[in-house]
Formats: structure tokens, sequence, C-alpha cells
């Protein structure tokens, strides 16, 4: 109840900013667009070196997303743009039994680069001004979760750290109904390759952090061993002067072998605010 | 969004999947220790006969505690003190590898040596043994007692005209593997390979890492004292004290007397069953630079036994052997 309390407190705080827009305007100059985005959802966790339970609770984060076009504008149908995104998330998950926690935080980042194609379509009954775009290309993205088994007597930790290249596809539908623009879209990736930490089966982390021993702990990561997938489908609208999203974001990640399996899945309400800058270049 | 419903599912028990009856919990605990546990091969165990005698057992629980008690009885099939069952009303332990020794230790004989007037730095206590004032005396009782470089430039600044010291590390039941190591960094004037270690890398009983090295860091402790130290153990110094003792056995002028450590060369890690009680068992083995494992104990240097109750023969002796000459750094 008090997490959605702060949400609505700084939604609230959010009204008082200037509604940004939602479609492109005429302007030809370049735009980076930012979404300021506040996420809380479940949360369902397996860690095989902490317990051979499954977990299941919340997650809660916060995070940036921006894109901007490579180059300004003039109404091309296709052009390049690059994307990126940083959050920072944290949570709580229970074993069915009541008895043990794990809790757990973590931050994920990347940086990718796209073509994107944009089609006008026609007015249709109340819908106008609208177009659709789509987008696919590669996107580096960075994952780091540490989890803590609360009640166990030696305290493990286990930590998920994973860099991949990730394929990303996206389309949007913007379309003004009634003096209102509205933007619907999707956008989802999955990995492709990249490098994971995977510690032997039952390696202790006091061997790994204080004997510093990390022998085979980094491994090359490709869909085989690993599954990383992350979905999110979004409104994008104007209300009280302001440009809000308006969202679910789904996320999934599987990793390990025969021996060792370390999964996370969450599904979370996402609630962001969306903000537009002009990016000029100045004479110095 | 629809793949994500499919890969709802996928989220699932990872490891163990097991039910959460009382055989379920059986089959789990004896699974888990099939597969961590870093000395059934060496222990010589019959693990696979264990179960079917205990699943019987199960099938008959009536309550909690019952199953508990049945647990408990499989795991002390073990013998190891690192091996303990946890629940929220009751913790299993092993003492089967003390029971049969000689206890070694008296605690009410110690004002003898060092009064009431004793100094506490950090978990060392000491003091000069009283009527030998050249000779020191550190009790450390507890390796999950910390201490640090200033308690231990005034414990040896204390010392500073003594020939000797006794480090008494009887009945220390253990602690923090980082004190222990600390502790040995204290007598040794370099880094000292002091054993092995390795880890389990697969379900199978044979499933082991390299052998990884074990150190000693000169520079965990820059504070030395690299006159004669004699350490006094007992069958109850176990576990980060046994590893402790085994690393003395390679410092320049230690001795080493008292009677067989308790062993306990296994680290633990915890782990869980399906009805949320955690299981702590010995999953890395240690040895000693010869590859010796050091889970069955340490034997001393030279096995003395405390039978007086007006004086401990131990100390007695541990100043004797202080007291005769020796060369001194």
């Amino acid at each position: 109840m008090k997490r959605l309390l702060y949400i609505l407190v700084i939604l609230l705080i959010c009204t008082g900013m200037r509604a940004q827009e939602v479609e492109k305007t005429d302007s030809t100059d370049l735009l980076r667009t930012d979404v300021l985005y506040l996420h809380y959802g479940g949360e369902w966790l397996a860690d095989s070196y902490l317990s051979p339970l499954l977990y299941d609770g919340w997650t809660i984060g916060i995070g940036n997303e921006w894109w901007t076009d490579f180059r300004k504008q003039t109404h091309q149908a296709y052009h390049w743009r690059h994307i990126g995104n940083l959050q920072g998330f944290g949570g709580s998950t229970i074993q069915s039994q009541k008895h043990n926690v794990i809790g757990f935080f973590g931050f994920q980042g990347g940086w990718g680069a796209h073509p994107v194609w944009q089609f006008e379509t026609g007015p249709s009954a109340g819908i106008q001004n609208s177009s659709i775009e789509l987008y696919a290309g590669p996107y580096l993205g960075a994952d780091f979760m540490l989890k803590s088994l609360s009640t166990n007597v030696n305290k493990p930790l286990s930590f998920d750290l994973g860099l991949d290249l990730n394929l990303m596809v996206g389309a949007s539908y913007t379309f003004r109904c009634r003096k209102t623009a509205y933007r619907l879209l999707y956008e989802g990736r999955i990995n492709v390759l990249g490098a994971m930490w995977l510690p032997d089966y039952w390696e202790s982390y006091y061997e790994i952090t204080e004997k510093v021993n990390l022998d085979g702990s980094i491994c090359f990561s490709h869909p085989g061993n690993r599954q990383f997938l992350r979905q999110q489908i979004a409104m994008d609208f104007e209300f009280i002067r302001s440009t809000w999203r308006l969202g679910v974001i789904h996320e999934y990640q599987h990793y390990g072998d025969q021996k060792r399996h370390f999964a996370r899945q969450s599904v979370a309400l996402s609630v962001g605010c969306i903000f537009n800058y002009k990016l000029t270049k100045t004479k110095l | 969004m629809i793949l994500s419903v499919f890969l709802m599912s996928c989220v699932s028990d990872p490891d163990i999947q097991f039910d959460n009856t009382a055989r379920g919990n059986v089959e789990a605990l004896w699974r888990i220790i099939d597969e961590k546990y870093c000395f059934i091969e060496e222990k010589g165990i019959d693990w696979n006969g264990v179960l079917p005698i205990y699943l019987e057992k199960a099938d008959s629980v009536k309550d909690q505690r019952e199953l508990f008690k049945i647990m408990a009885q499989m795991l002390d099939t073990l013998h190891d003190g690192h091996v303990n069952l946890y629940s929220a009303f009751d913790v299993s332990a092993s003492s089967g590898w003390y029971d049969s020794y000689p206890v070694n230790f008296n605690s009410s004989l110690l004002p003898l040596y060092i009064g009431n007037d004793y100094m506490t730095a950090g978990g060392l206590t000491y003091n000069k043994i009283k009527g030998h004032e050249q000779i020191g005396y550190i009790r450390y009782s507890s390796f999950s007692s910390s201490f640090g470089s200033l308690n231990m430039y005034y414990v040896i600044k204390y010392f500073e005209d003594c020939k000797g010291i006794i480090l008494d590390v009887r009945n220390n039941g253990g602690g923090s593997l980082l004190n222990a190591y600390k502790l040995a960094s204290t007598f040794m004037k370099n880094t000292t390979h002091v054993g092995y270690w390795q880890h389990k890398t697969g379900p199978e009983h044979d499933a082991f890492s390299e052998f990884e090295p074990l150190y000693v860091d000169s520079m965990d402790m820059t504070v030395k004292w690299l006159r004669p130290v004699v350490v006094l153990c007992n069958r109850r110094s176990y576990s980060a004290t046994n590893t402790f003792v085994s690393c003395m056995r390679y410092a320049l002028h230690a001795v080493i007397i008292g009677g067989k450590t308790g062993g306990g060369g296994g680290m633990p890690l915890s782990y869980e069953l399906p009805n949320g009680w955690m299981v702590r068992l010995s999953s890395v083995r240690m040895t000693d630079r010869d590859y010796v494992s050091i889970e069955e104990g340490v034997d001393p240097d030279r096995e003395v036994t405390l039978v007086s109750n007006d004086k401990d023969d131990i100390i007695e002796e541990a100043i004797q052997i202080i007291t005769k000459i020796i060369p001194q750094e």
C-alpha cells in the first residue's frame, strides 16, 4: 500500500510539467525523448545455488529509457535511431512454506541502434494523423542482480551477471483521437550471444571473493545456455498537461546447465512520464 | 505477451522436486547430502543403504518434531559436527566426533595461571603466567570473535619481554576462517603455503575441482611474534580452529601440544528442504600441504592429557617447553 502511495505522489508531482508531444511535429530539430518510469509487479525466482525451491514475491524499480534519431528528421520513411535504457530494481520473494525470504536488487542498462520504417496511414472514423513505425536492430544489454537468502545460516549470496547482444524489435502506432495524441507500442528483445557469470556447481562465494578463484566462472552465452526475453507493451498519451506512459513490462531470464539452474520472471505495471528535448548545436 | 504466458511455467522448482511430505523431505535431505556432501567417499559411508531405513521411519511419522528427530538421526550417521538440521524449533548436532576423547580442558584452572587481572583485546584474553612472567598466555575461545592489528599490537607489546607465548585454543569450536588465517599470520614471517582445498563440481561423490593451494598471507597481520609459541588444542578444537592448528604446523617456532583436534576440515554451506528447514553440510574439503585431509583432525606434536584436578598439565608442559633454551629471532 505504501509503495502505491509513493508512486501516486511522484505522479502528482509530474502533473505540474508541461505536456510533451506524443506525435511528431513539423519541427526538423533533432529530438531526444526520455521516459522516466516506475514499475511494480510480481517476481518469480529460482536459484539452485541458494535453494532448490521456487520463490515468488514482488519487485519495484525505477528507470529511464531514451531514444533519439541519428539525424534531423524530414519525415523520411526510413531513418536510424538509437535507444538506451538504465534501470534499478529490487524486491523480495518468499518460498511457499513462508519460512525463508530471498531479497534482491539489481541494475540493467543498455544501448542499441536500429533502422526505423515509418508509414503514414489514412484517417478512419475518429482517428486522424495516424502512422506506424517498425524497427529492428541490435541492442547491447547488461544485467546484474544480487540475491541473498536471509535465513541461511552461512548467509550465502548469489548474483546474476550477464552481458548480451540482443535482437530488438518494435512497433508503434501513433494516432490522434478527439484532439488527443496517443501512441501504442510493443517492444521486445531476446539475447543472441554474450557472456555470463556461472559459478561452479558448489563453489562457495567465500572462495570466489576472498580467494578470488574465478576459474571457469565466466562463460560464453548463447540461446542454448541462456535465454533472455524482455517485452513491453505500452500506451503513451497526453493527460493533464503532461505526457504519460502506462504499460506492462515482462521479463524472463533462464541460464545454467544440468547441474545449475537460475531463472527469474517478472511482470510489472509501468507508469512513466515522457519528456522531449530539442538537441541543438551551440556555437562556442 | 502470448509468449510470456507460456514462459510462466518455465520458472519451476529448479533442482530437487520432492513433495512437502514427511517422505518427500526425507528423500530431499538424502539427495542433498548425496549430491553435495564432500566426505561420503572419504568416510566410507554407505549412503545408499541409509535411504530405505529412514523412508520407512518417515511413513510412520506423526508430527513435525518426530520428523525432525528422524532426519537428525539420518544426518548423525555422517558423524560430522558441520552437519546440522535447522528448524524453527530445534537444531540438530552430532556429538560423536568428540564423545570418546579426553576433555583436556578445565576453565576453572585458568585463574591459577593468569589470575583475575587478565586483559581482553578483541577476542583475545591475555596475561603473563603467574610465577613465570617471561611466558605470555593468550586464550582465544572462539574464531567468531574478531580482533584487529591494533589489538594484536598491544598484546605483543605487553609480551615484549617474554621468551615465548602459550596460545590456548582448546574448546574453541571454530568460527571465521578469516580470523584463523589472520591469527596464523601473526606467527609467520613470510606468506606460507599451508594446504589445499577442493569444492564439489557435480553431484557425483567423486566430482571435485582441482586442488587449489591455500596460503597464509603474511600481510594479513603486520604485527609479528617470531619467538617460540606453544599452541594448546584438544578434541573440541573444531572447524576454523582445526584449520588454524593445521596452519601452525608450518610456523617456524610453533609447537602443538594437547590432544588431537576435532576435525571439521570441510567448509559448510547450507541448503533448503521442501518444508523450509535448512540443512548445513560440509561441501568444501581441505587438506594439509601433503594432501592429507584434515577432516578427521590434526595430531599434536606432543600428546599431553589433562589428568590433574589442581593444575593444568597441558599448560605446565607448555611452560616446560618454553623455559628450555630455544634460539630467538
